[in-house]
């Protein structure tokens, strides 16, 4: 396997490593911002993995042409859609006593988090639907 | 709608990778084109034509259905 050896290859890695050894002398040392510390840690993994990724991938791989925006802008509108959809949907469904993310014990607040999930997950499989689909006449 | 991209690609001596890269979009997208599997924007679909020295029309063509 190839790996690129460019300049932003090697700045997004490194930036990668130092929020990792940041946020691991934050985690360790400064105990009142622990969650800061392990939040940077977490960002750096997935930044790390990340441009582990690119580093495989040609250039060209990577830039955003028409067709990957047009991807992207479709499955993101019918992600939106379908989230504003549930987000209506569930509070008739807790006032029915049928809803399977707010209970009566669980505040909106909370349920919150599930729909944005849902939300991610929609656009995450339209986003790979519509890229095997293509896009004909 | 089919292309005739593959076919001028051959006569023009052009990889793929060499048209994506003077048209500026993925080796992919080029890919779906010439399955017919995409519909490129007019200005995507007049910079193929001129890589190809040919016109939108000689490039793509439309079949209408019947």
């Amino acid at each position: 396997m190839k790996f690129r050896k460019d300049r932003d290859i090697i700045k997004f890695i490194g930036i990668s490593l130092g929020a990792i050894l940041a946020g691991i002398i934050i985690f360790l040392f400064i105990e009142p911002v622990r969650a800061i510390g392990l939040l940077l840690f977490l960002g750096g993994m997935i930044g790390l993995t990340a441009g582990i990724i690119a580093a495989t991938k040609s250039k060209e791989d990577l830039i955003e042409d028409e067709r990957s925006v047009r991807i992207r802008d479709k499955a993101g509108y019918s992600a939106f859609i379908a989230t504003l959809l549930i987000a209506a949907i569930i509070p008739l469904l807790r006032l029915l006593k049928l809803s399977p993310i707010l209970t009566p014990s669980r505040e909106l607040a909370e349920g919150v988090q599930d729909i944005w999930i849902i939300g991610l997950w929609i656009f995450i499989v339209l986003r790979w639907y519509c890229n095997k689909k293509g896009d004909m006449i | 709608m089919r292309t005739r991209i593959k076919e001028l690609r051959a006569r023009y001596d052009l990889t793929q990778e060499e048209l994506a890269k003077k048209v500026g979009v993925r080796r992919e997208t080029i890919v779906f084109l010439e399955k017919g599997k995409y519909n490129p924007s007019l200005k995507l679909a007049y910079d193929i034509a001129k890589v190809l020295k040919s016109n939108i029309e000689e490039v793509f063509i439309f079949e209408e259905e019947s």
